[in-house]
């Protein structure tokens, strides 16, 4: 049984994201929850291997103050992942689903931008968001995950990110499902 | 050669009065487990596989000539600390005075206290694994 789905998520995301980017992220929080200290230890003894350095900010959130805080605070290019609606059913191998989407922005002007410049950055997002679901493709085979638990089913629905809705960037959001099993 | 009581009591005080926090503690498990031994993964058969699905950790625990002979796999920085700290502790020990029990190990007690509800199942199954 995986007790840890949320925490392990954020533990993977963290994985394409630089570890000074990431130190940046842990603050001196005055109630630490419990195994906080575990948690940020692990994910800064990570290898840096599937580091992106484009990533210049990590959001992993189900909060949307905390996101509308963070997101017009954050330069440069984002992951955010997004979680929020379960489907749980402890009776059948891979009954516990959750709903992600994983966006890749960046802040987007019309100010002394054109046609252009936006088609090249756009470009740019989608191809880091990809290398993220490739890298969780490859990853699906590998030990750290057991045979029931999917990292991500595809095919994936990815969609443009419209600056209107994501506080000024632009990008792409990928939506699938995470499932594992509770049995 | 220090007896298994002296061990843990030293353990007991390095771990829970030297070290001031449990960020500190955790690093400590970090830095532990990186200056560890390597053991080969292909060393471990699915038995010895802690389960759980936030790292792969194996961890074994043999008798050889009467003494407990441990040994262990993790691909979690963390885990590999745990491991590294269980061998100091118990490699090469009596099976008779890991048996008697008349030890305490209150560190690890804590360490659960201040883990993920997985990360402390895979130490409590260690720990069983040792009795």
């Amino acid at each position: 049984m995986n007790q840890d789905i949320i925490v392990t998520l954020f533990k993977y995301y963290s994985k394409f994201v630089s570890k000074e980017v990431l130190r940046k992220m842990f603050k001196q929080v005055s109630r630490k929850s419990v195994g906080y200290d575990e948690v940020v230890a692990d994910i800064l003894s990570q290898n840096e291997d599937a580091v992106i350095p484009d990533i210049d900010a990590y959001i992993y959130s189900a909060n949307e103050r905390f996101v509308s805080e963070k997101i017009p605070n954050s330069d440069g290019t984002i992951l955010f992942v997004e979680y929020g609606a379960f489907s749980y059913d402890p009776t059948s191998a891979n009954g516990i689903s959750e709903k992600l989407a994983v966006h890749i922005a960046c802040p987007y002007t019309m100010t002394n931008n054109d046609n252009m410049n936006e088609a090249l950055i756009m470009n740019r997002m989608y191809a880091i968001l990809c290398s993220i679901l490739d890298a969780m493709q490859a990853d699906q085979s590998n030990l750290n995950f057991c045979g029931t638990t999917k990292l991500v089913n595809f095919p994936v629905e990815i969609v443009s990110i419209d600056p209107s809705t994501l506080y000024d960037r632009i990008g792409f959001m990928a939506m699938f499902d995470y499932s594992t099993t509770d049995l | 050669m220090k007896t298994i009581q002296e061990k843990c009591a030293e353990f007991n005080r390095m771990f829970l009065d030297e070290l001031p926090d449990w960020q500190s503690r955790f690093q400590f498990l970090v830095d532990m487990g990186q200056s560890a031994p390597i053991f080969d993964k292909l060393e471990f058969s699915p038995e010895d596989r802690i389960t759980g699905c936030l790292s792969t950790t194996f961890f074994k625990v043999k008798i050889i000539h009467g003494k407990l002979s441990v040994s262990g796999w993790s691909n979690s920085a963390i885990m590999l600390g745990v491991i590294e700290m269980f061998r100091q502790l118990f490699d090469e020990v009596s099976q008779e005075d890991v048996t008697r029990g008349d030890y305490t190990i209150s560190f690890i007690d804590e360490l659960i206290k201040n883990m993920t509800p997985s990360r402390a199942d895979a130490v409590g199954q260690i720990v069983q694994k040792i009795r």
